[in-house]
């Protein structure tokens, strides 16, 4: 029998059901820790962002406080608190520097900035592995694309979810989006990493 | 919304129209673009999960099954209390700040200023020493500069209410004495020898200076600085006397000090005239002759 979040979350708060707990802890850590790592690119990082957020998820669940309404969103709600503690490790490290989308200083856009197909991509391509490829890219768009990207594809929030999570409209979020796949896609192509444009 | 926005939910299956996404795709673009929308999702999808370290997993589970940070009630109950400590103190030092502040001063305003008899009686009292309190007002409140003109000036005026008053006193000398004028009546004495010690002066300083001795009034008036020092300390105004002497040194000092110039060439102190001989011998004086 599948229970929702919310009949796990209240069987550990009214029952102290260790037991529920640990299944709803198991059923999302992937999305978790997913976005986590995509975010701090940091393996021992994401797994110390990840102990703080679900602390914080205890501390706010049996104290009541910030709390979870029951509104059948669970993973959003958690994902609140995660998103909050990433950003936090990232304004105290000051690794959160927006890229901007159009033109920086030197009139140079980001798009302008990617590798083109020439053999120094060529080589790079050739060193990684589709994994590590692929996360090197995800990792090198602009800080809000990479964000809406995580969300969507590491922890299957809506993109309604997610312009609420982000604080910003549902077209914005969308947008976001778009232009995260379009980028992979050119770098797919450029480099041409057939595997990954065949699927 | 744009059409190739809207494509993505589609693309996620957040929308499960399939009529809608076959009317978008007619357009060639859209198509290409969903195209490219599907192979980079598809491969990121392809991405294998991740996983936490399981020893994270297992201090969550500990946090879990026991009561979570137990020790932060105390904390706040304790921090609860310092807050109220703290907000205690600063109302009692704000309080006593105000009242350091506010009450003595009220009181002293309240010992020190003069109550309404005490005013009406000092402008009763005006009249009769109205004359020194003018020449002190006048000589304090001008500038340095000013100073030196005003107070001859405040001297030839007081000496006039002084005249004034004595004629008056003559003229009413059958009324009955009030207190004002058994003040005036006093003054008349002393006016008339002003007006004489003044007529002194003034012939004093139209008689002609020695040649060439212009700055004698500088030796005088440190002759007459010496007597102000033998002078004694605290004149009383009935000392009149005293009081005349004073005034005509002054106005013998003014009269000689009006053909003074300050691009007069230097002279040897030896031609200047001796201050204590004014129209006698000159120069400076030996340890010996200023003791004889």
């Amino acid at each position: 029998m599948h229970l929702s979040d919310d009949h796990l979350v209240q069987a550990y708060l009214e029952r102290g059901d260790q037991r529920a707990f640990r299944l709803l802890v198991e059923r999302h850590q992937e999305r978790i820790y997913g976005y986590l790592l995509g975010m701090v690119r940091d393996r021992s990082l994401a797994d110390d962002l990840f102990q703080e957020t679900f602390l914080r998820v205890l501390n706010a669940m049996q104290q009541r406080r910030g709390a979870y309404q029951r509104q059948g969103r669970w993973l959003a709600w958690v994902m609140r608190i995660a998103r909050n503690a990433a950003l936090d490790h990232l304004r105290s490290r000051k690794k959160w520097q927006d890229v901007d989308a159009n033109f920086d200083e030197d009139g140079a856009s980001y798009w302008d900035r990617l590798p083109d197909d020439g053999p120094a991509v060529d080589d790079a391509v050739a060193r990684m592995e589709e994994h590590d490829w692929l996360e090197a890219h995800i990792e090198g768009l602009p800080p809000e694309q990479r964000e809406v990207l995580l969300l969507r594809h590491e922890t299957d929030l809506t993109f309604r979810e997610i312009a609420e999570l982000t604080g910003v409209s549902i077209n914005t979020a969308l947008g976001r989006m778009r232009y995260a796949l379009l980028n992979l896609r050119r770098e797919m192509s450029a480099s041409k990493k057939k595997q990954l444009v065949d699927g | 919304m744009d059409k190739k926005l809207h494509i993505l939910p589609h693309l996620y299956g957040e929308a499960d129209e399939l009529a809608e996404l076959a009317r978008l795709l007619e357009d060639e673009a859209v198509r290409r673009e969903f195209k490219a929308l599907a192979a980079a999702k598809a491969a990121l999808d392809r991405r294998p999960p991740v996983r936490p370290d399981p020893a994270v997993l297992d201090r969550i589970f500990e946090a879990a099954a026991t009561p979570v940070r137990q020790d932060r009630a105390p904390m706040a109950r304790r921090a609860r209390m310092m807050r109220l400590v703290a907000s205690v103190c600063v109302l009692v030092i704000a309080v006593g700040v105000g009242l350091w502040q506010f009450l003595p001063a009220s009181s002293f305003e309240r010992a020190s200023a003069p109550s309404a008899d005490q005013a009406t009686d000092f402008r009763a009292e005006a009249p009769a020493s109205a004359e020194p309190l003018m020449a002190m007002k006048e000589t304090e409140s001008a500038p340095a500069s000013a100073k030196r003109e005003a107070a001859p000036l405040a001297v030839e005026e007081n000496n006039a209410m002084a005249s004034k008053a004595a004629s008056e006193a003559v003229e009413k000398d059958n009324a009955s004495p009030s207190r004002q004028e058994v003040g005036q009546a006093a003054a008349a004495p002393v006016a008339a020898r002003v007006a004489a010690s003044r007529e002194e002066a003034r012939a004093d300083a139209e008689a002609p200076a020695p040649q060439g001795f212009a700055d004698d009034a500088v030796l005088a008036a440190g002759a007459f600085a010496g007597e102000e020092a033998a002078a004694p300390e605290s004149l009383a105004w009935d000392e009149s006397d005293e009081l005349l002497r004073l005034h005509r040194q002054i106005e013998l000092l003014e009269a000689r000090s009006a053909a003074l110039a300050w691009d007069e060439p230097v002279r040897p102190l030896e031609v200047l005239p001796d201050p204590n001989n004014l129209g006698g011998r000159r120069g400076l004086q030996t340890t010996t002759g200023r003791k004889q």
